[in-house]
């Protein structure tokens, strides 16, 4: 009986040896030590709906780069913490990030983050690349030398106004606009709104101004007063929520204007594709090509969600997350291993890529750390949606010098 | 003008609807209900469900909604509230913001924080409805009035004439009495804990439909408690002129002041009518100092 325990003792322990030498062996040839970014969300909360879509398409890409290898062998490992946009969530996910050697920190959030999130990764000496919403302290002149933005709303005084009145003073013909400008009352929005204000003025556009309370439930009265006004367009600025009141109270209330709907924080598809389905005064406002349209390099992006299981739907904001990957990808393999922090702002301070047919190409100086932007503008006729006009997509640079329209991103080129 | 009459009339008439919860429940039992609003959202969102899983007949997914309020309505005063009997009415008052916390966690937790359109969802549209003078008003708005009336009067008629509305009037009186002459005041709260639940959920599905219908709609709650506090807790009728006042003065302040202002409004209101005239416009002097 003796014999026999001691024998299946050493028979289980030369197993389980065999076994770790395989794992170990598996794991030190399979993969070298990894890129680590740290990656700070609203993925839940008032602000989660597109913060969280486009963080998403970032962690599938993530994904579908490490299943090819990473970078070089290289595996990207992303560590995710959830912000709810609030300032001090933001700080201590940073901090957390710093303990963990991360080498760069990703913000996918609202405004109200970036304060904290740059102040802390400054101090950490940390890169920081913003997503979804530029921060001024990566806009020109004199940019903060570790912050960067991909952000698809720009510096919030100059893209987002330069290309939303552009397509309108297109689409208006030379005829008399009368904007209803409508803003949530947050910091960037305020200025964004301000800014449309100044580009309608430019061009003669007579302005309705109204800034809106988050908390503020219904904009009935709000659409009253914008019809009352004989406002023939529409734009918003700020957080998503809003964004769909004022379109329904406008709609309830029978206007026949022309609704600029600026979807910064949640999808083209949730907007166009169901809420305002087959609506042709409602002009959707995209940041990549949305997946409505079906190109063919939609499809790899389509495959990657369902193979790792995005938890949204595929929609605009998701590709604009996958886009976002690349830029990271693409960052990471010219700096090359190990990438410490010098690398990483020598690289991103001359940093560019195209990006089409689905998305815009991203350049930054030592001056700029912003770059150009670029929106799509679709809409419903007969039963489709289409680009508004022939060359739907208007872009502008960081100094508000505007660089559209154009038929299609392979037109954005990089200057 | 006529336009901004018409934006007072339809807020007054939610206003109205969400009072008479507040009302009921405080003549029945001296409860200030603060999770009225999650109530009116909760109602919104069993729309939303029945309406989701039963397509394509939404007067099912109404009626639905109306019966589960009404045991809602027992199951709340039977489980939650009873065994509060002879506690503090604040301790009661407290009970009633843990359902408003735990409601509005439960219902982000289930549906998220996506602004829905109960419109979408039952088919119905709130299409415009052009009438004469300019006036433009959705069919859910004209159905938010219209429903504030009828729920209104038939709650009256009801306290009026219908036994069981006569034994909620002499609890309101009396509870003690009412008791001794043989009237099971149990029985009369269940029914106006039914009551107050089907107002909020008939507000929930009007303002699902017409403005919005997600987690946050349940701070509409706070501000309607401006309506009945302006009009006296106990008073029905009060309800009529103060849910008119709250809501030009906020309609008001929003269109000629600033949409900022406009928001504390009615809970300006409350804080000036408790200092001045805390039993309200038509409520009972005693009933105040006895609170």
């Amino acid at each position: 009986m003796r014999k026999i325990v001691v024998f299946t003792l050493a028979l289980l322990v030369v197993a389980l040896a065999l076994f770790a030498c395989s794992t170990s062996t598996s794991t030190t040839t399979a993969t070298k030590e990894p890129y680590k970014i740290g990656f700070t969300a609203a993925m839940t909360g008032p602000g989660a709906a597109g913060q969280l879509e486009s963080t998403e398409g970032f962690r599938i890409f993530i994904e579908t780069l490490n299943a090819r290898g990473g970078i070089n062998g290289h595996p990207v490992q992303v560590i995710y913490e959830d912000d709810r946009a609030e300032g001090a969530r933001a700080v201590a996910n940073v901090k957390k990030f710093e303990s963990l050697g991360v080498q760069m920190i990703a913000v996918d959030s609202l405004s109200s983050v970036y304060a904290g999130v740059i102040g802390e990764a400054s101090r950490a000496n940390l890169p920081v690349i913003t997503f979804s919403i530029s921060p001024a302290e990566a806009a020109p002149p004199n940019p903060n030398p570790l912050v960067f933005s991909v952000g698809h709303t720009g510096i919030s005084e100059t893209h987002p106004a330069v290309m939303l009145i552009g397509m309108i003073k297109t689409l208006a013909k030379g005829q008399p606009v009368v904007l209803a400008n409508m803003v949530a009352d947050l910091p960037l929005a305020r200025k964004a709104g301000e800014g449309y204000t100044r580009e309608a003025k430019k061009y003669g556009m007579e302005v309705i101004y109204e800034v809106v309370p988050m908390s503020m439930l219904d904009l009935t009265p709000v659409a009253t007063k914008f019809i009352n006004g004989k406002a023939n367009y529409l734009v918003y600025g700020g957080p998503g929520g809003p964004a769909y009141l004022i379109g329904d109270a406008m709609l309830k209330l029978g206007w026949k204007g022309t609704y600029m709907v600026g979807l910064a924080g949640s999808s083209f598809e949730q907007a166009m594709g169901e809420k305002w389905k087959g609506v042709e005064t409602f002009i959707g406002q995209v940041q990549t090509e949305p997946p409505m349209l079906n190109f063919p390099e939609h499809k790899p992006i389509a495959d990657a969600a369902q193979k790792y299981s995005a938890s949204v739907p595929m929609n605009h904001k998701l590709v604009d997350g996958w886009f976002n990957g690349l830029v990271v990808e693409s960052i990471l393999k010219k700096a090359g291993w190990p990438a410490d922090t010098a690398k990483l702002v020598n690289v991103m301070n001359n940093f560019s890529i195209e990006r089409a047919p689905l998305a815009p190409p991203v350049k930054w100086t030592p001056n700029d750390h912003v770059g150009d932007r670029w929106n799509g503008f679709y809409t419903w006729r007969g039963g489709k949606v289409v680009p508004v006009v022939d060359k739907h997509w208007y872009g502008s640079s960081s100094t508000g010098e505007s660089l559209g329209p154009v038929k299609s991103l392979k037109d954005a080129k990089i200057k | 003008m006529v336009q901004f009459g018409v934006n007072v009339i339809v807020l007054a008439s939610i206003y109205a609807l969400l009072g008479i919860g507040f009302v009921i429940l405080y003549r029945a039992s001296r409860v200030i209900n603060l999770a009225h609003g999650e109530f009116m959202m909760l109602g919104g969102y069993i729309v939303f469900f029945l309406a989701s899983v039963i397509h394509g007949s939404p007067a099912l997914a109404f009626i639905g909604a109306i019966i589960i309020s009404v045991l809602l309505g027992a199951f709340i005063y039977l489980v939650l509230l009873r065994p509060m009997i002879g506690q503090p009415i604040v301790s009661t008052i407290m009970v009633t913001i843990g359902i408003s916390i735990l409601l509005r966690g439960l219902a982000t937790l289930t549906w998220g924080p996506t602004i829905r359109s109960l419109s979408v969802t039952t088919g119905i549209r709130n299409s415009p409805i052009f009438l004469p003078m300019g006036i433009t008003v959705s069919t859910y708005e004209l159905a938010t009035v219209i429903m504030a009336v009828l729920f209104l009067s038939g709650l009256l008629l009801f306290l009026k004439y219908i036994r069981q509305g006569i034994q909620m009037r002499a609890v309101a009186e009396n509870a003690l009495l009412a008791s001794q002459r043989g009237i099971n005041i149990f029985a009369v709260f269940v029914i106006a804990w039914s009551i107050a639940i089907v107002s909020a959920t008939v507000a929930g599905i009007l303002y699902g439909s017409n403005v919005r219908l997600d987690p946050e709609i349940g701070f509409l709650g706070l501000k309607a408690l401006a309506v009945p506090i302006v009009g006296g807790m106990d008073s029905l009728t009060g309800l009529i002129p103060a849910a008119l006042i709250v809501a030009l003065l906020e309609v008001f302040f929003l269109t000629y002041v600033s949409p900022q202002v406009s928001e504390s409004i009615p809970l300006i209101l409350l804080l000036i009518v408790l200092l001045i005239r805390p039993w309200g416009l038509m409520g009972t002097k005693e009933e105040i100092e006895r609170v």
